[in-house]
């Protein structure tokens, strides 16, 4: 038998990407306007309402779908944030997207990386998503 | 982002997403002011339904051996992409082709310019001709 003990926390010293990972019942059960997995970018830290990922614009993030770009190459986004009912834009309901839809109900699990990338995902000077 | 697989059990979801004005409030000045004929301003009926079914599970288990999983998600979304316009519109008299003029009073005359009489609203136009020299402050009446 073996027995581990660790004092205090946990600290993660591998790498020091800011950002987190959501699964599961966050995906299911967060409030989504436009029900894609894409509308968790705007709850990391250092983002934007519009999208814009630590000082850099919208157009900035990459987008990766099963390890796939999911980027839009035209225009990095696809659609503008939103804050009436009334107006929605775009099949995500007005979230910065990649250009596959993401619905929260076929995705597995959505990580943000918003600064300090590791080297196997940064794609660009925005958010890694 | 990863997307979901399927697993060693048959697993599904049916799932509807609804937002409609039936279930919205409005706007606290759109239930106090007076628009129109009505007492308040209705909220403009709007709808948008989001609905899907996945399902996932294995393929041919006997055949396969059991390690080849299937994931399968269809979304639908069923909204009217409208918007409250407001426009100036003829009215009712107008669109029947009579004109309305102020005389030198300043009361607005009708003037049916049709070749026959017109009933708008339970009154008949008799057909008549526009003053030769209307005012000069004249303003049709829209």
């Amino acid at each position: 038998m073996e027995v581990s003990a660790s004092a205090g926390a946990e600290l993660q010293t591998t790498n020091a990407t800011i950002g987190s990972t959501v699964s599961g019942m966050q995906l299911d059960s967060l409030p989504n306007l436009g029900r894609d997995a894409n509308a968790f970018i705007l709850l990391q830290p250092g983002v934007a309402p519009g999208g814009q990922v630590a000082g850099a614009v919208g157009d900035q993030n990459s987008y990766q779908l099963d390890g796939g770009n999911n980027s839009s190459d035209m225009d990095g986004n696809s659609a503008v944030y939103t804050l009436t009912s009334g107006t929605i834009t775009g099949s995500t309901g007005g979230t910065p997207s990649g250009v596959m839809p993401t619905p929260i109900e076929t995705i597995e699990e959505c990580k943000v990386s918003t600064s300090n990338q590791t080297a196997d995902f940064n794609g660009s000077a925005g958010g890694q998503i | 982002m990863v997307t979901k697989r399927g697993t060693n059990r048959f697993h599904g979801t049916a799932y509807e997403y609804l937002l409609s004005s039936y279930c919205a409030a409005n706007l606290w000045k759109n239930t106090h002011t007076p628009s129109g004929n009505l007492p308040y301003t209705p909220l403009p009926k709007t709808h948008q339904n989001r609905y899907g079914i996945a399902v996932g599970g294995l393929v041919l288990p006997k055949l396969l051996g059991g390690k080849t999983y299937f994931f399968f998600d269809y979304e639908a979304r069923r909204f009217p992409q409208s918007t409250t316009l407001e426009r100036t519109v003829p009215r009712a008299l107008l669109r029947a082709g009579v004109v309305q003029l102020p005389n030198t009073s300043g009361v607005y005359q009708a003037y049916n310019l049709n070749p026959s009489p017109v009933t708008v609203k339970g009154t008949t136009y008799q057909t008549g001709r526009l003053p030769r020299r209307p005012v000069r402050s004249a303003r049709l009446r829209t």
